[in-house]
């Protein structure tokens, strides 16, 4: 068996309040959903696109005091909202799954 | 990742040039589908991104994971390849990984430093074990000084030194244009007849370390 260096992942994470937690999650879920329906469509490039959207609320999550209130959480998933906006896709399948 | 631009290899050099240039941790992800045929591990490239931070980095890997966790039967990943070039500090390193979804939290270091000659060329490939014998950058004369006992062992007979050397030093700078892996940095020099000496090393001798993980 090689050898396996072990990853910390939780050290990464950014510390969220229980409240901005649950925002983050219910924002997300359709990201994700679509994420998965693409992939399963094949179409893994878009699925990036659509994971570094959600990425770049734990990237500006690191950058707030911890952990992140709910109004920050607010704040953050509005500025990606109106910023991050998913280029349009002129894939008729993808389209129609996700 | 802003863009969906897979990671090729013709790239790859100038993502080297890039992070020594500026000084910067970077790298990418590679992810593979099972592969088309037996023989080609790697011949379902599926989507490649860059990341440019520690953090970046731990985020993607994060995400896919937990896509995989949620999603156990159907995923369709097989493995992932994950490249680290870091040119802090003014030295460069290179990192290679493999991440499996059945890993987890773990990665498996490749080891680049035993890596062979895939063309099998006579030459190169003694150039390409002198390389990997080493611990630091160094001229590319020594290369050439350190490969011939090689050469005159496995290619000796009938041939002079100096065309093994004129022939090892061919092999050597191919290798340097073609191998995105060996690096080479040039200085000036007022004892050197040409005004400059290169100092060339085999990026895959510094992978032992992951320091760039912290």
């Amino acid at each position: 068996m090689a050898t396996l260096i072990p990853l910390d992942l939780a050290a990464f994470e950014p510390k969220l309040t229980h409240e901005a937690q649950e925002r983050f999650d219910r924002w997300r879920a359709i990201y994700d959903d679509m994420a998965q329906h693409c992939r399963q469509a094949g179409d893994w490039s878009w699925a990036g696109e659509l994971v570094y959207k959600v990425a770049s609320v734990r990237r500006m999550c690191r950058k707030m005091p911890q952990p992140v209130s709910l109004e920050h959480m607010d704040m953050i998933i509005e500025l990606v909202n109106e910023h991050h906006r998913l280029p349009v896709k002129h894939n008729p399948v993808v389209t129609l799954t996700a | 990742m802003s863009k969906g631009v897979p990671i090729e290899e013709y790239r790859f050099k100038s993502l080297l040039d890039h992070a020594s240039k500026f000084g910067a941790l970077m790298g990418g992800i590679q992810w593979y589908g099972p592969a088309l045929s037996d023989t080609l591990p790697q011949s379902n490239l599926l989507h490649g991104q860059f990341w440019h931070s520690t953090a970046d980095f731990h985020d993607s890997l994060q995400e896919m994971r937990d896509y995989c966790r949620k999603h156990p039967d159907n995923h369709g990943l097989d493995h992932a390849h994950v490249y680290a070039l870091d040119g802090r500090g003014g030295a460069m390193k290179f990192h290679a990984y493999l991440w499996t979804p059945i890993m987890g939290e773990a990665m498996q270091p490749l080891d680049y430093g035993r890596a062979v000659d895939p063309h099998n060329r006579a030459y190169s490939s003694c150039i390409l074990e002198t390389l990997l014998a080493q611990k630091k950058a160094v001229k590319t004369s020594t290369v050439v000084k350190r490969a011939l006992p090689l050469a005159l062992q496995r290619l000796g007979a009938g041939v002079s030194e100096e065309t093994h050397n004129v022939l090892l030093h061919k092999a050597l700078t191919v290798m340097m244009n073609t191998e995105s892996l060996i690096y080479t940095r040039r200085f000036d020099s007022d004892h050197s007849p040409s005004g400059q000496f290169t100092m060339v090393e085999h990026l895959g001798i510094y992978d032992k370390e992951p320091t760039w993980l912290l």
